[in-house]
Order: C-alpha cells, then structure tokens, then sequence
C-alpha cells in the first residue's frame, strides 16, 4: 500500500494517536507517522463511516502484538526515515547504508523489528529491516543460521558431506560465528 | 527474541546473493525446497534485476584457434568494480549438443539433444530469454546455409536460416525454416521491443528483420526493408549493463581485435575506461544475473576434464591413481574403488600440470654402456 494516498483531513495533521503497546505502555506520536502503519491506518479507516469523532488522541489503540522497546524503535526509524531504497552507488556509499542499518539493535532485536513491521503492515520499515537482517547473515556459516532461526538440521551427515565437497566454493569465505 | 515465520523468512533470503543461498541449502529440507521452489526462484531474480546484485560479465574472446576461450567475470560491489576474468571450463563435447553454462553455480546444464539437422559451414547464433506468455525460458539457435550446404533446395534459394526453440519448461520447441531469394548474410538474433527477432542484411543495403509476434510456427512476421543504420548501432554497439543506481551504462570500446569496456556516465557524458585483470583481447559479451534458475535439475554435465588417465594401481589393488583437474593444474589422486571415494597425494616439487606415465623399476638395460650424459645448466 502506498503512504502517499490522500490524507482524510488535511488540517488535523500535526493530531496525536495514541497507541498501547503488549506491555501496557502508552505511545502518543504524530498522525503522519502513525499512518505509515497500515494497521493503524485501517483502523481508522474502519471507524471513520461509524464515528467522525473517534480520531484523535481521545482513542486509544491497542497492539497486543509489539512491545514497547520495539515500537519505540520503529518509532525513531520513523522519524528519521532515510532515503534508504536508492541504491548505493559506490563503496563507501554501501558501507554508510550498512552501517545506517546495522544502528537499529542487534540482530535479535532486528527479528522483533521485522515482526512488528510485518504485524503493522509497514512496508518500507519490513524491507529496510529485511534487508538489515539479510545483511547479518549474509556470509555466515550453515551453522550459525540454524541456531539463529531455531532450524534443526534434517539431512543425514553423508548427505551434507556430499553436499559440501560439490559446492566447497558456496562454504569459502565464511564469517567466524 | 521469539523466531520468524517462514512466510517473514522468504523475504529475507530473497535479498541474499547465490552464494550464500546455495550454502544455506543445506541448513534443512524444508529451506532446500524453499530455495528451489520456482516461486522463490522468481522473487530472488525479480529482486536481483531491481537493485543490480549479483551480476557477471560472459566474454567471448574472439579469434582464439582451434576453441572459443570463455570468460566470466564477475561485478564487484566495490566502487562498480570487476573481479578477475576466470576461464569457464569447456563441457565434454561429445555428451551434448547445445549446453546452458549456468555461471554462478558454476555447472553446465545438458539441453534436450535435438538431431542435428544441418552439416554446412554456417555458423549457429544462440540466445537464451524468457518468455513471459508461457513463463518458460527458451533457448534458441538459429543457422546460416550457403547455397552449397542446401542441395536439397531448389535453384531459387540462395540462403537458408534454420531456427531452433528449445524451451526449458512447458511449452513445445520449434523448427522452422527460412528461406530467401536472393543471398543475405544473417546478422543477429535479438529481443527488440519485447519480441525475439532477427536481422538479415542484404549487402549493407537494407535489413529483413523477422518478428515472433506469437509463440508458434506461424507466429513469425517480417518487416521488410528496415533501415540499415538503427539496426546496426543495436547490434554492434550494444550496451553491456548500467551500473547499480543506473546513473552509468558499461559500453564495449575498440575496434576488430582490441576492445575494452568503458562505464559512460549518463549525465556528465564521459567515459571512463575499466580495468579487468586477464582481460582476452578482444571479446564479445553479455551480462549474467544472479539467478538460481535450474539450480540443481538433475541435468548437468560433467566439464571437460585435463585428462582422468588412470596412472597406476596400488599394491593390494584396492585404489587406483587417477589425474585430477584442470587446464593448467593437476593433482594425483588415489581413487578407492570400493569405497568410491578419493584422497589427493601430496607429492613434493611436483610440476603445475603434467601427464604421466607408469615406470617399473626393472633391471633391463641396466648398463650397457650406450649411456647418454644429462643436461648441465
């Protein structure tokens, strides 16, 4: 869904919403920011034809879904919303991109992110973080990833083995756990 | 921190290059039927031609006796660099007929054999695409016959082009003949407009160029008497590839027997030269994308191997010495036969490359005195 579509009422636009997150705390942030959530947003939409009076900060709306520490990060993603779909150009530019991506926590943080992003229908803050968490494993070893995404290994050892020497250039180059 | 949903998870390795997917490939079954799934297959190409990633340069060096040499040279992430050009080993010749070299998993994938239903001179044009309408790719040959190679045609027809469509998937391939009246000379085949076609040129004067508006036998249309000079530009000066935020377009620079490629920045009209180690001389190209189509199919063919000349037995029997490797390197291995498996022999001094020979020790000739003195430096 696009962001860009037409604000409801225009003259309201610096209005709060509050949010509540799973841990019971309450988050009062702008309308515009608010609205890149979808979910949030389709609330709204939802309540609109019902009740004219139900937007601003007198509603509270519950996302039992994302925790405090989370929000307050997307939040602050938000904010700050970097130019970060251009693509980089030259080496140093791609190294500032990681690093920019790597600021938001660590890479268990980043799984709670990509989570809340998807629970809150955020399309640029799920690709950014996606691309984050993509970056991380990148060059890391079968075995790191396993115990990352809580994957137990299924193939027999022979089959691995055999798998290993036909494609030992796909195992070169791996990052130390 | 709780783990993700494989839906979430999908999304992730879409954004990672070949490399690290075929090694994840072995982190459990169910990523390895993810990986190869055609859906997921789709999503990572789709995502690697929207941001540039995982991109390599096919060369072809051109006039190299008896064989076409073939480089790969892959596109670096760093300041819109190039890697070095490595030599892509040649399939064995007398498994297949036509071979898909799949670069970024480094394996050559056999094509259905289809019989081989001209003899001439004329040498085969091949392009590989994608055919969105039936979501198949194809790969297409087409030929060139002279007036001598055709006896079987009537005095009328002084040129023959013979086209060949093998699709990978789902839909039938297809052979179809061309003829022309008067003698043209075939210049390419090319995707113009969304269509596959291909350019027959008469002498400089003008240029045929077919059309396959439809997928079919009777799909084909000829727009006749194109004018020369478009054509020739998308032929011969065609462009290689845009660098990563497409602000610059890569151009091949040079004339017959000496080419470089140049990245031509789009705004500030100026060239820059690319420095490529082991560069051939003169090539022709294409660009690669990082795909994982027909990632492991079943289908693949063995490279040409140096030679694999058993050397020698071991003394119970049990293992055999074989050369492994390739041009310009070889290591002895001893093979167990009943184990099937092989172990490399460290053998100090040993040279890069060699062929060998078994020698026995055997007391003949010991001395004889016709003895020969040995080379002093």
């Amino acid at each position: 869904m696009s962001n860009t579509s037409e604000n409801p009422n225009p003259s309201s636009s610096s209005a709060k919403i509050t949010l509540k997150t799973s841990d019971n705390e309450l988050f009062e942030v702008e309308e515009a920011v608010a609205m890149k959530f979808c979910t949030v947003k389709q609330y709204f939409e939802d309540e609109k034809d019902n009740d004219v009076a139900a937007r601003g900060s007198s509603t509270v709306i519950p996302l039992p879904n994302v925790h405090s520490a989370v929000l307050a990060r997307l939040i602050s993603y938000c904010k700050k919303l970097p130019q970060s779909n251009a693509v980089a150009d030259n080496h140093e530019e791609e190294e500032t991109k990681k690093k920019e991506r790597k600021q938001y926590g660590t890479p268990g943080d980043l799984v709670d992110l990509i989570s809340a992003a998807n629970y809150l229908d955020f399309k640029e803050g799920l690709e950014f973080f996606n691309q984050a968490l993509a970056d991380h494993i990148q060059n890391k070893s079968v075995e790191y990833v396993r115990k990352f995404f809580g994957i137990k290994g299924d193939f027999e050892p022979h089959e691995e083995e055999k798998y290993r020497e036909e494609y030992a250039w796909a195992f070169e180059g791996v990052d130390e756990d | 921190m709780s783990y993700l949903q494989l839906e979430l998870i999908t999304k992730i390795l879409s954004r990672l290059p070949v490399k690290s997917l075929v090694r994840f490939l072995s982190v459990s079954k169910q990523w390895y039927s993810l990986i190869n799934d055609p859906d997921f297959v789709n999503l990572h190409l789709k995502h690697s031609i929207e941001t540039n990633k995982d991109q390599a340069f096919i060369l072809k060096e051109h006039d190299f006796y008896p064989t076409d040499r073939y480089f790969s040279v892959p596109f670096l992430d760093k300041n819109n660099g190039f890697g070095k050009a490595v030599q892509i080993p040649m399939p064995l010749c007398h498994q297949i007929k036509i071979a898909i070299w799949k670069s970024l998993i480094r394996k050559y994938k056999k094509l259905p054999s289809e019989p081989r239903d001209y003899s001439g001179s004329g040498r085969p044009n091949f392009a590989f695409g994608h055919d969105p309408h039936n979501d198949d790719y194809k790969v297409v040959r087409i030929v060139e016959f002279s007036k001598e190679d055709t006896p079987l045609l009537d005095f009328e027809v002084k040129s023959l082009f013979l086209l060949l469509i093998l699709p990978l998937r789902n839909s039938r391939s297809i052979r179809r003949r061309f003829y022309q009246k008067k003698k043209k000379k075939l210049k390419s085949l090319v995707v113009l407009g969304g269509y596959l076609c291909f350019i027959v040129n008469s002498f400089l004067k003008y240029n045929d160029v077919w059309l396959m508006k439809e997928y079919g036998d009777s799909g084909f249309i000829k727009l006749s008497k194109a004018p020369c000079l478009g054509i020739f530009i998308i032929a011969e000066c065609k462009p290689l590839v845009f660098s990563k935020n497409g602000e610059k377009v890569m151009l091949k620079e040079g004339h017959e027997g000496s080419a470089n490629p140049v990245w031509y920045d789009i705004k500030m009209k100026r060239g820059k030269r690319v420095e490529i180690q082991n560069l051939p001389g003169d090539f022709s190209a294409a660009v690669c994308i990082g795909s994982l189509l027909l990632l492991d199919d079943g289908d693949n063919v063995a490279e040409e191997e140096c030679e694999c000349k058993p050397l020698v037995f071991s003394k119970n029997g049990e293992k055999v010495m074989l050369k492994e490797g390739h041009e310009g390197s070889a290591n002895p291995v001893w093979y167990d036969i009943k184990m099937k498996r092989g172990k490399r022999v460290e053998i100090q001094n040993l040279p890069g490359d060699f062929s060998a020979a078994v020698c026995i020790g055997s007391l003949l000739l010991l001395d004889d005195g016709d003895n020969v003195a040995e080379e002093e430096r």
